[in-house]
């Protein structure tokens, strides 16, 4: 690595470093917060946050920069924060991520930059992500959110769109924009954001936060355009031919929810994770009938399956006024693959948790509503490609539980409606669209990335992926178009 | 009547057709597969599957097929309690595999009351044994496959 | 982008409580097709319903709805006057009807979907079709489009419910009387309300005509997204949005769909209170000021 140390404000001691415990972020009371929708955590305070980054060593050897999906400079930010120069921190991270606030929160950082912090090898790793979101709130309220004083770049007169304004979206728009491209980002909903803004809940996502980062975007000159579907209300070839774009980029998202295929599916009250909370997080409906959009109160509601998006739907129908609301799981609560801070968060909420358990039938009343669901108990048998030990029914375990809503969580596909307007563009037999480590799909000029290729994955690798395809498109600029100004 | 009793009621060579004739089916079905699949992996997945249930075809012409495996693996039971697609040919990937799943459990379980059935004769019980293994084997993958794609959070 | 779009261009009421917009949209007018649908929200706390495009002018960039003001939503839509705007409007949304040759069509619809039946006639007519509309209502004075619909087919009937117009009786009896006139339809198109629909598709079963219907479901994205309008058609789930609206008649489980509509029944009943209730009390400020 031939990147330079930054230089240290640390005044401490690297031994009393050591000693520092891990300073443990502000949240709601969960009694409390599990009637409402304001964010859980509060955010470190200033004193907080400088003192979490006194802990950091300062390593010759950075691992944390390896185990980020984007490579953000993590001891230089820190060094910042020690500085108490909280803008320049945000300006740091802002060089490698577009969207800081939003992965300040919704990135797995435990599994990430903090899993391989040499710290964390014999005490607690440094707040990494704690530390991150801090710094971006601190600049968001303090007027330097946007980058709008720095300099407009020489405009290079090529023309990108950008379909999808979820993470990948935006990761690609924030690369390209900096480059003097003209940027226009396409959104099929009334609002932008993707899968943050109809997935990941108010509670640990503020909308107002998103709203930012996208108004910020905006600012550097980046055009929006929603309620508008490539595919449908134009096609691909028609952005090429008519409108007159020299590259796109497609950042569809994950967009297909997956069902069970088991009877009664179809029952009133039965939901995919995507509609449940579509309704809830982008339409309000926890709002009615302030808002229009209704949504059902369960009172006994059960989630189905073990990631990130159950637990968002099931800390949603707790909120929502369930007596009960349980996560029902497969496999066992080791092979989740939800954060443990989203696991440990629900469980303070008074969530329940039924592992090993899988429903094989929902059973309704006569006006079609669920009423009940038959499940069978299963154990742990062999582990599979991935490790995870594989649950098994067993025989003659079956039971009847009286539920009166249902989401189905057990993941996504590749929404197919570009795929099926585009058939230029190769699919895969699962329907994710095929392209190469750059983005680069079978259609000329066309770059995808994101969960449209990879299928449900994290929003932190969906932007590593937007910014590989910015980088490639810039290279096929560059020598394919050739300089048009 | 029971599979069971079925088989007792039945001479060799009815037993032979309709073990042939559920072979063909499976070729049938995967072979449908292959010409809706999307991509070249999809394909070649298929068409090793057709190409193996070939082999069976074939070999219950003598009874004798080469062992590759050597345990029976175990039964996930991931598609036994889903819905049987109604058949047609716009089947989707995922209604594919379940239909396939639940084809090669029904295969597996003939083989084996088959296997039970010859259990005094040395070589059709081995034999039988071996089919049962293998359709387990292929139920295995197939199942294998619905799991990663179809429910990657469940 | 927001302000200076959707714009309203033109609002009448065609029938009691149902309303004709046209609306500024030639993006969409460009692009649909007979069958095809949009989504839209009145306001910024609005839900997202979708509604089947009846009409549009690709040069003059606009598209027609019509829109009976059953719930909350469409209420509030039924409010709205030329200059307005809308707040939120997307599309073409769904699978374009698939037109052929048929040869003897009939074209039965009931209520607003006689004005969403009227792309389909003149899409089939325009095939070469012999095209017969059956058009049914309540009343005479709730029946809409036949005018329009006269200019498009080879011929119209109407049946009222209380024989108010045409026939005494329901569509189903039209449809028996032209098959006991000798006419073999080869096709059958029914858009109307789901029970209409699945009387339709009850006789055409029973006498093997090929019928196709299209489905009205509860919707949020309209993208294949969320599967909130799925519906069982041949024993297999379906996605209205992406993989309709329209479907082969006979293979729809039309009691499964009407209780799918009726999800929010009691939730659309309230909203719709407190919306008309704030309605009064506009009218009666307005009355007060107004007095005063």
């Amino acid at each position: 690595m031939d990147r330079q140390k930054p230089e240290s404000f640390n005044p401490i001691p690297v031994k009393e470093r050591l000693t520092i415990p891990r300073q443990n972020m502000p949240e709601q009371d969960p009694n409390i917060r599990n009637g409402n929708f304001l964010e859980v955590n509060l955010g470190l305070t200033e004193d907080q946050a400088v003192i979490e980054a006194q802990r950091c060593i300062e390593c010759k050897k950075p691992t944390c920069i390896e185990g980020c999906p984007v490579s953000i400079q993590i001891p230089d930010f820190i060094q910042l924060i020690c500085k108490q120069d909280f803008l320049a921190a945000a300006n740091k991270i802002k060089e490698d991520s577009s969207l800081p606030a939003v992965c300040g929160r919704v990135c797995p950082q435990e599994s990430q930059c903090e899993a391989v912090c040499v710290v964390g090898k014999r005490f607690e790793s440094v707040a990494i992500g704690r530390l991150e979101r801090f710094v971006a709130d601190y600049a968001m309220q303090h007027g330097n959110g946007d980058g709008s004083q720095s300099n407009r770049p020489e405009p290079t007169g090529h023309k990108i769109a950008i379909v999808g304004s979820g993470p990948a979206g935006l990761a690609a728009a924030s690369d390209l924009i900096k480059e003097g491209h003209e940027v226009t980002v396409y959104e099929a909903l009334h609002e932008f954001g993707g899968v943050l803004v109809y997935g990941i809940p108010e509670f640990r996502l503020p909308k107002a936060i998103l709203r930012k980062e996208v108004a910020n975007l905006e600012n550097r000159g980046v055009k929006f355009i929603k309620n508008f579907i490539i595919g449908r209300s134009m096609t691909l070839q028609e952005l090429f031919e008519e409108e007159g774009f020299d590259a796109v980029f497609l950042g569809l998202g994950a967009g297909l929810p997956r069902f069970m295929n088991i009877p009664g599916e179809n029952l009133n009250g039965v939901y995919s994770a995507n509609e449940f909370l579509t309704r809830s997080n982008l339409m309000r409906g926890y709002d009615f009938p302030e808002w229009d959009t209704p949504l059902y109160r369960a009172k006994h509601a059960i989630i189905v399956g073990g990631g990130n998006t159950a637990m968002d739907a099931v800390r949603t129908a707790k909120r929502l006024g369930a007596e009960e609301a349980s996560i029902v799981y497969r496999r066992s609560e080791e092979e989740m693959p939800a954060r443990n801070e989203e696991i440990h968060h629900a469980k303070e909420e008074g969530v329940a948790f039924m592992n090993l358990v899988n429903p094989i039938e929902f059973i309704g009343d006569e006006n079609g509503s669920v009423v009940a669901a038959k499940c069978l108990r299963m154990e742990l048998g062999e582990p599979d490609a991935s490790g995870r030990r594989r649950p098994v029914p067993i025989e003659g375990s079956e039971f009847i539980m009286e539920v009166d809503m249902v989401v189905i969580a057990v993941g996504n596909g590749s929404n197919p409606l570009i795929a099926q307007t585009t058939p230029e563009i190769e699919t895969n037999k699962w329907g994710n669209i095929v392209a190469d480590e750059d983005g680069q799909t079978s259609m000329e000029g066309v770059f995808a990335g994101g969960d449209i290729v990879t299928g449900g994955a994290t929003v932190i690798l969906a932007m590593g992926a937007g910014r590989k395809a910015a980088t490639a498109i810039n290279q096929y600029l560059k020598t394919k178009v050739g300089s048009v100004a | 009547m029971s599979l069971k009793d079925k088989i007792s009621s039945m001479n060799m060579s009815e037993i032979v057709e309709m073990c042939i004739d559920q072979e063909q089916q499976a070729i049938d079905l995967y072979t449908m597969a292959m010409d809706q699949a999307k991509d070249d992996a999809a394909r070649q997945k298929f068409q090793e599957l057709v190409d193996m249930e070939t082999v069976h075809k074939v070999s219950l012409k003598s009874f004798e097929i080469e062992r590759y495996i050597d345990l029976p693996p175990a039964d996930l039971k991931v598609t036994d309690y889903l819905m049987e697609p109604t058949m047609n040919d716009n089947l989707t990937t995922q209604e594919i595999l379940i239909v396939a799943a639940k084809r090669e459990d029904k295969t597996a379980k003939m083989y084996q009351d088959l296997a039970d059935h010859f259990s005094a004769d040395k070589k059709l019980n081995t034999f039988f044994q071996m089919m049962a293994d293998e359709e387990l084997r292929h139920k295995h993958d197939l199942e294998s496959e619905y799991e990663q794609e179809f429910l990657p959070e469940g | 982008m927001g302000e200076s779009m959707y714009k309203i261009l033109s609002a009448e009421f065609i029938a009691p409580n149902v309303k004709s917009f046209v609306i500024e949209a030639p993006h969409i007018a460009r692009k649909r097709k007979a069958g095809q649908f949009i989504i839209l929200r009145v306001h910024d706390r609005g839900e997202r319903i979708p509604i089947t495009i009846a009409d549009s002018n690709q040069e003059e960039g606009w598209i027609n709805i019509i829109v009976q003001g059953l719930g909350k939503t469409s209420a509030h839509l039924n409010t709205l006057e030329a200059g307005d705007h809308l707040q939120d409007l997307v599309g073409p949304l769904g699978l374009p009807t698939h037109i052929e040759n048929w040869g003897t069509l009939v074209c039965m619809s009931g209520g607003v979907g006689t004005a969403e039946a009227l792309p389909i006639a003149a899409a089939a007519k325009a095939a070469g079709n012999r095209v017969i509309s059956i058009i049914g209502a309540r009343s005479k004075d709730l029946l809409i489009a036949e005018e329009h619909m006269g200019e498009i087919v080879d011929e119209v009937r109407i049946s009222t419910d209380d024989g108010s117009s045409g026939r005494h009786g329901l569509v189903t009896d039209v449809l028996q009387d032209i098959i006991d006139e000798g006419i073999q339809p080869d096709m059958v198109v029914a858009i109307g309300p789901l029970p209409m629909m699945a009387a339709v598709s009850a006789q055409t079963k029973t006498i093997n005509i090929p019928t196709m219907v299209s489905l009205n479901a509860i919707m949020v994205d309209g993208t294949g997204m969320c599967g909130a309008c799925r519906a069982t058609v041949g024993g297999k789930t379906v996605f209205v949005c992406v993989d309709g609206p329209e479907f082969d008649a006979h293979q729809v489980d039309f009691k499964e769909l009407g209780m799918r509509q009726k999800m929010y029944k009691q939730q659309e009943e309230e909203s719709h209170k407190c919306f008309l209730e704030r309605q009064m009390k506009k009218v009666k400020a307005e009355e007060m000021a107004a007095g005063v």
